[in-house]
């Protein structure tokens, strides 16, 4: 890292973060974002304790090889997430965590978009004491890559739609992986990215760089996590 | 130049904790046997059991490579054959690939957790040829593999170690997806670099992170 590169703890990050928030954090096939994963929910926990609700929505079991990264660096995920994180199920078999909802994954996404928005609501009233829900989404690619190009697309378009006209105060933090995103072109990661207000990119275990963000002061800082 | 710290293989396996997985990528240009059979060796030596699913002969290609430079062959080896009819090694299991992969790897997994609940020393499964058969599969059919094996890898027993030795030219013809999904689930990607020498590129343990591992 260069001695010039601006570095922002965490903490501050979580400050700065807006009500309604949308974030893309991208990590490539060769990093671990299961570690960033756990000091995020970690610090979370600390900074706001019973005043935030977490909701992390796995599809197609991507939160399975979140656990396996950790439990390789010797953190206990189970015990990290405890009840109080709501895992909601899209697809797949093993569950990790307090699994409150599931749905299986079909490939015409128009079945289960309804039903997506069903369970989410029934989470989001769940939470409905907390002053805000940070809802983190894994594999979000690796669904999409089941998909044809056209379906792709409406999916995307829900998806943005969803995030832009959130009624409360939900903050999104979507995970991908870039080596499978950059093969949903065209459009798609184009389209998505256009629509988030903040790009993050995970450069080692324990730091994120900024690539997009409304705080000018922000893009192009690394946050250490 | 940029220099790699050097580290020998006896010294590299205690980082290979229960349950975890890596590829070791080699390209045409290379002669992985040589490697394999080392690697066998310095397992053997410490203590663990191995076993090899060799798929569509791939094991033969190696041990060809590998006998030519002088390396002597373990006889007992434990051997699941899939396709192919070149036998190396103790066939313990012979599996038709049929294209219809659900069949073809719930067989295989079924297998290699019955070895390993055999066994009460750490077993290292080692794949060779698995690029080949992905190939053989239409895309959908691949991303479904994929998925499966992701499950295989996050999920396997307590004792297990993976480590798959893969053609890189065959497999980023796996593109799209493939590639980056399986690549993401390992806990370890090293690249062939030499005769004798391995450069890792993905680690979980910062002393490794770009070393050279010295067979």
């Amino acid at each position: 890292m260069g001695e010039n590169v601006g570095i922002i703890d965490v903490e501050r990050m979580l400050e700065r973060m807006i009500p309604r928030d949308t974030i893309l954090i991208k990590y490539s096939s060769y990093s671990h974002p299961g570690i960033v994963f756990c000091s995020f929910i970690k610090v979370l926990k600390e900074q706001y304790g019973d005043k935030v609700g977490i909701i992390v929505v796995d599809i197609l079991d991507n939160l399975s090889i979140i656990q396996y990264q950790a439990e390789a660096f010797g953190i206990n995920l189970e015990e990290l997430l405890g009840d109080e994180v709501a895992v909601l199920k899209l697809g797949g078999s093993i569950d990790v965590g307090n699994v409150m909802e599931r749905l299986k994954v079909s490939p015409s996404y128009l079945i289960h978009r309804e039903k997506f928005k069903e369970r989410i609501e029934l989470l989001t009233e769940h939470f409905k004491d907390k002053e805000f829900i940070i809802k983190i989404t894994f594999g979000f690619d690796k669904f999409l890559m089941l998909l044809d190009e056209r379906e792709r697309l409406l999916q995307i378009h829900d998806m943005i739609r969803c995030l832009t006209t959130k009624p409360s105060d939900v903050r999104d933090i979507i995970c991908i992986n870039m080596d499978l995103w950059k093969h949903l072109k065209p459009y798609v990661p184009e389209y998505f990215e256009e629509a988030v207000l903040f790009i993050g990119e995970i450069i080692d275990p324990h730091h994120v760089k900024v690539l997009k963000s409304i705080a000018p002061d922000f893009k192009g800082k690394i946050i250490e996590f | 130049m940029k220099t790699f710290q050097e580290m020998r293989i006896e010294d590299v396996l205690k980082f290979f904790v229960p349950r975890s997985s890596g590829i070791v990528f080699y390209d045409s240009t290379l002669h992985p046997g040589s490697i394999l059979f080392r690697f066998i060796h310095a397992l053997i030596s410490e203590g663990y059991s191995v076993l090899i699913l060799d798929y569509f002969d791939t094991l033969a290609l190696m041990k060809y490579q590998a006998k030519i430079l002088n390396l002597e062959i373990p006889e007992k080896i434990k051997v699941v054959k899939i396709g192919g009819e070149i036998e190396v090694g103790d066939i313990v299991e012979k599996i038709s690939p049929s294209k219809t992969y659900q069949i073809d790897l719930r067989k295989i997994c079924e297998v290699i957790n019955r070895i390993a609940a055999s066994e009460n020393k750490g077993v290292f499964v080692i794949p060779v040829g698995i690029e080949k058969y992905f190939a053989i599969l239409d895309l959908n059919e691949r991303i479904r593999a994929a998925l499966f094996l992701t499950k295989c890898i996050t999920l396997s027993y307590e004792n297990i170690r993976k480590v798959w030795f893969v053609n890189k030219e065959v497999w980023r013809e796996l593109k799209p997806f493939v590639p980056g999904f399986i690549e993401e689930s390992m806990l370890f990607i090293a690249e062939l670099v030499g005769q004798k020498r391995v450069r890792i590129r993905k680690t979980i343990y910062s002393e490794l992170r770009e070393a050279d591992v010295i067979f």
